[in-house]
């Protein structure tokens, strides 16, 4: 079951940092993983909503949501 | 020592990471700055990059504390996310929250910003809000609990220095309780000087040393500028006058008539 929601069949359309994508993740850790963002540290955010760490496991991704994953940067 | 929401800091200078020649020089101006605290940002990672890490793993071995910011945010809901982001990824509560009206000059949008330092407040973050001279809205963001306010000097990354000096000794006189800092405008050592000299607690820049000839360099120099006007500060501007008065004892001068004889004769 774990395994299913991870990865389904079919592709969903997501909005990721502005742009479109279609993948088969279904999680944010899935999908950091078929992005290939290889870093270590990231926050994202589903539709404005932050997604904790400890959830990226469990958060399912829809088709159509706007994703944001974020580093931290230089900054003044 | 600089108190900012009960920590407290040796240093008062607040430095920003953009915007120097490398990573490398970065690090080093950092830490020949002195600066217990850096600002950073929150920005979107490209696909199969590692610029978040690289810079982060830099950042972490400074040991400093870390103040992320909402630079570019043009609305109260896009600084709000962008903050919530943020806590997130830097595990702290503090935000340096910019809420922009105007692209070219970069001034902050106080209505949002007053308006977003409500709602962060209502969220637990401890609110750093940059916002201009306007003693009102200083007063307002006070009342709605900021602890820390941050007016600017002059447009950022200008390097005018402080444009508006009558209104920022207002606002430090009326807002004895609150931790001031200048952020922005700060373009020399001597503006940072009289920054502190005027009784704020702190100055935030970035530019001033990124952008110098010499980043490390102009790193200390700003060091040595911030204690001398903390000093400065502390020990009080002696008695300005109208007139002259001559710093050496008149008494006594070779040559001079005898005024007692002159008067007598």
């Amino acid at each position: 079951m774990q395994k299913e929601a991870v990865q389904q069949n079919t592709a969903i359309t997501l909005t990721v940092n502005g742009e479109k994508h279609s993948v088969r993740a279904t999680t944010p850790r899935a999908l950091l993983a078929e992005l290939e963002l290889e870093g270590e540290f990231f926050a994202i955010a589903v539709n404005r909503r932050v997604i904790r760490r400890s959830e990226w496991d469990e958060a399912l991704l829809q088709n159509g949501d706007s994703i944001e994953i974020v580093t931290p940067r230089q900054g003044g | 020592m600089l108190e900012l929401y009960g920590k407290k800091f040796n240093s008062r200078l607040l430095i920003g990471t953009a915007r120097y020649p490398s990573l490398a020089v970065m690090e080093e101006a950092v830490k020949t700055s002195g600066a217990e605290i850096v600002t950073v940002s929150v920005r979107r990672e490209n696909a199969g990059g590692k610029d978040g890490d690289t810079f982060w793993k830099i950042i972490r071995d400074l040991n400093v504390d870390v103040l992320p910011n909402t630079a570019g945010c043009y609305s109260v809901e896009d600084a709000v996310s962008t903050a919530q982001l943020a806590r997130e990824l830097f595990n702290t509560k503090w935000i340096k929250l910019e809420v922009l009206g105007h692209k070219a000059t970069l001034q902050p949008d106080v209505v949002g910003t007053l308006e977003a330092a409500k709602i962060l407040i209502a969220e637990g973050f401890e609110v750093f809000p940059y916002c201009t001279e306007d003693l009102t809205v200083a007063l307002k963001l006070a009342e709605a609990g900021c602890k820390v306010i941050m007016p600017w000097g002059s447009q950022i990354g200008s390097g005018k220095g402080i444009l508006h000096e009558e209104a920022l000794k207002r606002m430090r006189t009326e807002l004895p309780g609150v931790s001031l800092i200048i952020d922005a405008g700060i373009g020399l050592p001597s503006h940072a000087a009289k920054a502190l000299e005027m009784g704020f607690d702190a100055v935030l820049l970035n530019t001033a040393v990124a952008g110098s000839g010499n980043p490390v360099k102009m790193a200390k120099a700003f060091s040595l500028a911030l204690e001398a006007g903390r000093a400065a500060f502390e020990a009080g501007m002696m008695k300005p006058r109208e007139l002259a008065q001559p710093s050496t004892p008149v008494a006594g001068t070779p040559f001079a008539a005898n005024t007692a004889n002159a008067r007598s004769s």
